[in-house]
């Protein structure tokens, strides 16, 4: 990556990554900050794959980022998808991910009993 | 429901801190970009207008620190993150540097322009290698892009971070301890003034600013001071990231406008009491503050609301505690802390505080007489009154503020020798109830010095001479047999 000399540059860079993003694709995001971690939240990460894979499922990517907030609700995962509402599943151990799966991402249907009410908006 | 507002953990948990592409697509390094196009003087300017208030715990104007930074004169000038978080129960800043790394590394760039600094240093405790290594990651990706390092952007202005690594001493949060202990010495505080923006570290002019303070610097600069003051309080605009922990369901991270109330924080976003028992207190600002009761739940939180009421915001700990709480218990817990933390230089702090935390140990041994009481609230006001840094000004929080509020179980205590809450061993005792005691000898197989005799399906009892107050077999009694007295 060669070094930004402008803001102009900068700008055009911005505007080319989000115009290369695939909107088209779920996006899953695995909480694996201190918390996570610490309840298994790297197993989890790794299991997403290990089953997205085995099922064959395309389109899908699987993301680590830092603390959600939920912390008492770890590991949590997010599951967003084009055109609608980010879900948001908590407590979802390795153990619980064959489920999540089969249920959200091969059916296409809300794992009811691992969701957690979400509470905030962003401000930007 | 209260909603949160997310300007300081706007992309933690929502972007992959390790990938500077994910902070980029949330428009990051443009307000950077922005702050060169313009004066450093508007830049401060902007951060003055905007009324933010150091998070750190102080409350302390940024914009006035930034200004007076800017003035100081010097051809060599510090920009330093204090990410030393040491309160017990907080973890906003980690999740801060863990979540979104670039957030802090462009405010400090920001603030490195505003002032006229060319270096950066984070200080942050050992104890958070994954926030180290993130930070690592941030700053060497922003460097390949030439969004930190020699003229950033293509402009004159180049600004370059290190990270210092604190050696997890509680001191050297304060602003000149820290200073030391970047220079290699002691991490002891030192008389202000000087302050730091004069004669900060290596006696150059330094801007000391905390980790979520920094992170607001980015969202001010983009969208405006009018912008950032739409939220919050006039007083506090903006919102405040508070880590709920403690007896509270929902446990986490929550960031809320300036205003929003405690009852709001604990009972709405963190879900109630845990085990549906009754609130007792809520201790906010670490050891530096002090414990809430019930009655001023709904008070809106800001700086100056939390002085009022003996407390303070501090970095934003929030501890929920319910009814099995023994506040005298919890004051003796926050002073052992500052004791164990106190760097010792002064008297009034190293001294002052091992005496006071020999009164609680006292009163919740059941040796104390009311007299102790006097003399531990003048003691308490001296080490206030006499201490060199914040740490050793605000050590007696803990104990003005329980005393205040809950005064009259400093008394049962001294008086009836009696803990309500069941916490201090000494005024307590363990005994089975005949009548719903089974026999399972569940209780008297944990008992770890074998205090609990009975025979199989026929009630047992406890030998207080052999008994340790452990609660072992309290906890483990599925019957309810066992009362505490």
């Amino acid at each position: 990556m060669p070094k930004l000399k402008s803001l102009e540059q900068l700008e055009s860079l911005i505007n080319e990554l989000k115009e290369k993003e695939n909107k088209n694709k779920i996006v899953l995001k695995v909480a694996l900050g201190t918390c996570g971690i610490s309840a298994g939240s790297d197993e989890t990460y790794e299991e997403l794959l290990k089953k997205i894979e085995e099922e064959n499922l395309e389109n899908i990517e699987v993301i680590k980022t830092g603390c959600l907030g939920y912390c008492y609700a770890e590991p949590t995962v997010e599951v967003n998808e084009p055109g609608k509402e980010p879900v948001l599943y908590g407590n979802v151990t390795k153990a619980k991910v064959k489920d999540l799966v089969k249920t959200h991402l091969v059916e296409g249907k809300i794992a009811e009993e691992l969701i957690i009410e979400e509470t905030h908006k962003k401000a930007i | 429901m209260p909603e949160q507002v997310r300007i300081v953990l706007r992309n933690a948990g929502n972007i992959d801190p390790e990938n500077i592409e994910d902070y980029l697509k949330n428009n990051g390094y443009l307000a950077l970009a922005k702050a060169l196009k313009l004066k450093r003087e508007e830049v401060v300017q902007t951060v003055l207008d905007s009324n933010l208030r150091g998070r750190g715990g102080g409350g302390f104007p940024t914009g006035l620190k930034w200004k007076f930074a800017m003035q100081a004169k010097g051809d060599e000038k510090y920009v330093v993150c204090n990410a030393d978080e040491g309160d017990p129960g907080a973890f906003m800043d980690r999740s801060v540097l863990e979540g979104d790394p670039h957030s802090v590394l462009e405010g400090m760039a920001i603030a490195g322009y505003a002032i006229g600094a060319q270096k950066g240093i984070i200080y942050i405790r050992a104890e958070y290698p994954l926030a180290v290594e993130r930070l690592k990651v941030g700053i060497s990706q922003a460097k390949n892009y030439g969004l930190l390092g020699e003229n950033i952007l293509g402009s004159n202005f180049s600004f370059d971070i290190d990270i210092r690594l604190g050696a997890g001493a509680f001191v050297c949060g304060e602003e000149t301890a820290l200073i030391h202990s970047i220079e290699g010495f002691r991490g002891e505080p030192t008389n202000k003034p000087p302050f730091p923006a004069n004669s900060g570290l290596w006696k150059k002019p330094t801007l000391i600013n905390n980790v979520e303070t920094l992170a607001n610097i980015a969202p001010i600069i983009l969208n405006g001071a009018d912008w950032f003051k739409q939220y919050g309080t006039e007083n506090s605009p903006g919102t405040k990231v508070f880590a709920l922990a403690g007896d509270v369901k929902n446990v986490g991270l929550v960031e809320v406008p300036m205003g929003t109330t405690l009852r709001d924080i604990i009972f709405d976003i963190g879900g109630g009491i845990k085990g549906d028992k009754r609130f007792k207190a809520v201790q906010t600002g670490g050891p530096s503050g002090g414990c809430i009761p019930e009655e001023y739940l709904d008070t809106p939180i800001d700086y100056d609301s939390l002085q009022e009421l003996g407390s303070m915001m501090g970095s934003g700990g929030m501890i929920v505690m319910d009814e099995d709480t023994c506040m005298v218990d919890v004051a003796k817990f926050y002073l052992q802390f500052t004791v164990d933390e106190s760097c010792g230089k002064c008297t009034t702090c190293r001294v002052g505080n091992v005496r006071l935390l020999e009164m609680l140990e006292k009163i919740t041994s059941g040796n104390a007489k009311m007299e102790d009481l006097d003399y531990m609230v003048s003691l308490a006001n001296v080490v206030k009154n006499g201490s060199l840094c914040g740490l050793g000004q605000t050590a007696p929080n803990p104990i003005l503020s329980t005393y205040t509020y809950f005064e009259e179980e400093y008394k049962e205590h001294i008086l009836d020798r009696n803990c309500r809450a069941g916490i201090c061993k000494n005024l307590i005792r363990y005994e089975i109830i005949p009548d719903d005691c089974t026999g399972c000898t569940a209780c008297a197989r944990v008992c770890p010095t074998e205090a609990i005799l009975g025979e199989l399906r026929k009630p047992h009892t406890i030998e207080q001479e052999k008994c340790i107050k452990c609660g072992s077999c309290y906890s483990t009694c599925r019957f309810n047999a066992i009362k505490i007295v």
